[in-house]
């Protein structure tokens, strides 16, 4: 465990500059000498763009101003065919896999796949000592949270007993609904009732492949439970953060609230909040140059000095905001609004923010 | 803008270009005209309705509850709430529902089919859920209707396509913002609209567009910064605006290229010292 990277979970609401941020500090890492990889579950393209380079679902070199690094990001249908070839080994058993008609239509839609696909590529790199430091850029908020529910979740799915319920659905179906001999009494004819339902509802072929599928998991549930395993012994470990990012908007202050709540009811603790694009002051500068002096220049000025006071304004109810949410010596960063049409130039600037002991 | 058999109107985008407020707006501006309409969000969403604030009347806001729906969309099928009851309460069926893909998009969708029924007079405005994952939520219906096949659940969903995610009854609006990276990820997401679900959004509303430095302005603080270094920061300041701007009517016009839509432009009311309304911007009271 000692020489496994450290972990930190970037969570936040959507459009706050998550995966910027998530870049940025994994710059920062790297600028402090640390061998960093940046991994995004969020299948748009934001972190290729925020470096500035192609990046694909094999981790690869990106150099940010003479500082190197390494990312990633997953191709949703790719992902999910080479995570089905890493859990079946048997290659039988992965044939029927991809022939299943749930699998082939409804796998890539799988709530919280990309989630599902992260841990597992996430669980390989931190243990795979080729980096000290794994930066996850995840999902907005509420996908976030699937992401740290799904270890409990397919552990539940894999319970005998749901297995159980599922195969004798499947029997019903595939035995046309007939009675079984040696189930009696009520508890026996509800759940049988239930069950025909269910077949009726979904149909007998859907049901015979859910069944399907569900049953091939069983011979490799050891495999697909040890790493659900060790992902959550990972993301309880002390070496693993969360940051939660904001903006100053009200919404995405309600998204760090409801993350900061979300995580404390799973006995998790974020270390950090940070809150991008905050406008401090009206630059002095502004402030003081003299509109009289300049008149073609007027409209310009009193443009950006009503625009800065606002954000300033909004910038201080969120510090104040995020105050109150913080009541546990939960520390605050506020992160430069930039202006700039240049990707990288912000997120060298960020990571200079962000500056992380070397 | 849409046409009046499209009773529902998507609205969709990356997240934090703000979605829930054009959502909030439309509606709005439906109610405006003499018109109902309602306003549907998802569980755990309320910020549409907090847009919408508590002043709008001809507005009914609902916040669709995943496993209610879900119970509603069985009790569609086995015509029998109370069964519908206790098949959802078999905790062995929850969790394969939590593992199942596509339950919940296909229960929501549903649930916007009955709220359309219910009030064939009202516009549904559906704020879809902030993720980059909206064309898989209006696509998961057929490719559930493929899996599936025969039986009640097919047909909800056969009806879904017809009565909901049909190009008659519903559209689409994306939003952007004018940032250059979001632009260019809004024409992503029309590019998959019309390679994945042959859809093309009939109107693209870029939200937040910053003042507009003019050239003569540009040149003006360039001037002046050069006699009085007290103005490069302004000058800096300009331009960087500008050239942002520049790169985002790059990424509009291959948007209006990629989408073939009208893109309505929404200004920064932080940038903006007279705030025009929203539905006349868009042009929804036309």
């Amino acid at each position: 465990m000692s020489d496994a990277a450290a972990l930190t979970v970037v969570l936040g609401g959507g459009g706050v500059g998550k995966t910027t941020t998530s870049a940025a500090l994994g710059l920062a890492h790297a600028r402090a000498g640390r061998r960093v990889l940046v991994v995004t579950v969020d299948p748009a393209r934001r972190l290729a763009d925020a470096l500035g380079v192609e990046i694909g679902i094999e981790a690869c070199r990106v150099e940010v101003g003479g500082t190197a690094l390494h990312a990633r990001m997953p191709d949703s249908r790719r992902s999910v065919d080479r995570f089905a070839e890493w859990l079946f080994e048997d290659p039988e058993a992965l044939g029927r896999v991809r022939e299943n008609g749930m699998y082939r239509e409804l796998g890539n839609s799988l709530a919280g796949v990309h989630e599902l696909i992260s841990i597992a590529f996430v669980d390989h790199e931190l243990g795979s000592g080729l980096y000290d430091e794994v930066v996850l850029d995840t999902a907005p908020s509420r996908h976030a949270l699937e992401f740290l529910d799904y270890p409990a979740r397919l552990g539940r799915m894999l319970e005998a007993r749901t297995l159980e319920w599922v195969a004798g659905l499947a029997r019903l179906a595939g035995a046309a609904l007939d009675e079984r001999p040696g189930e009696r009494g009520l508890i026996s004819w509800g759940k049988k009732r239930v069950g025909n339902l269910v077949s009726h509802i979904v149909g007998a072929q859907a049901i015979r492949d859910i069944a399907a599928l569900f049953a091939e998991f069983v011979p490799v549930r050891g495999r697909w439970l040890s790493l659900v395993q060790s992902v959550e012994r990972r993301m309880r470990s002390p070496d693993t953060r969360y940051v939660i990012v904001s903006g100053p908007s009200g919404s995405s202050l309600d998204d760090a609230a409801y993350l900061v709540d979300e995580l404390r009811a799973r006995s998790l603790s974020p270390s950090e909040i940070l809150l991008n694009r905050a406008v401090d002051e009206i630059p002095p500068w502004l402030e003081a140059l003299d509109e009289g002096a300049a008149p073609e220049l007027g409209p310009a000025l009193r443009a950006y000095r009503s625009e800065f006071l606002a954000r300033a304004l909004q910038t201080r109810i969120a510090r104040e905001r995020l105050a109150d949410l913080a009541s546990a010596k939960l520390p605050v960063r506020g992160l430069p609004a930039l202006r700039t049409a240049d990707p990288r130039a912000i997120l060298e600037a960020l990571a200079t923010a962000l500056v992380v002991p070397v | 803008m849409f046409s009046p058999k499209q009773q529902i109107v998507f609205v969709t985008g990356k997240g934090g270009v703000g979605k829930s407020t054009v959502s909030a707006a439309l509606a709005r501006a439906e109610a405006d005209r003499g018109g109902q309409a309602q306003l549907v969000e998802f569980e755990g969403m309320h910020a549409a309705a907090r847009a919408l604030g508590s002043q709008a009347q001809g507005v009914r806001t609902v916040t669709v509850q995943y496993l209610d729906a879900l119970a509603d969309a069985i009790a569609g099928m086995v015509s029998s709430r109370l069964l519908a009851r206790v098949i959802v309460r078999q905790r062995a069926l929850e969790r394969v529902m939590q593992a199942v893909p596509a339950v919940r998009e296909l229960v929501a969708l549903e649930r916007v089919r009955t709220l359309a029924r219910e009030m064939p007079g009202a516009r549904v405005i559906v704020d879809l859920p902030a993720t980059g994952h909206a064309v898989d939520w209006l696509r998961v219906v057929a490719a559930a209707e493929r899996f599936l096949r025969t039986g009640p659940a097919a047909k909800m969903c056969r009806a879904i396509l017809d009565e909901v995610l049909s190009p008659e009854r519903s559209a689409i609006v994306v939003v952007s913002t004018a940032e250059p990276v979001v632009a260019s990820e809004t024409g992503e997401l029309c590019e998959r609209l019309r390679s994945e679900l042959d859809r093309t959004p009939e109107i693209v509303i870029v939200n937040r567009v910053p003042r507009r430095p003019g050239p003569e302005e540009l040149e003006a603080a360039a001037r002046r910064a050069e006699t009085d270094p007290r103005y490069a920061p302004l000058s800096d300041l300009l331009s960087a605006d500008a050239a942002t701007q520049s790169e985002t009517a790059l990424a509009l016009a291959a948007l209006r290229g990629i989408a073939s839509a009208r893109v309505a432009e929404v200004p920064d009311l932080f940038a903006d010292p007279e705030p025009r309304s929203f539905a006349a911007l868009v042009g929804v009271t036309t």
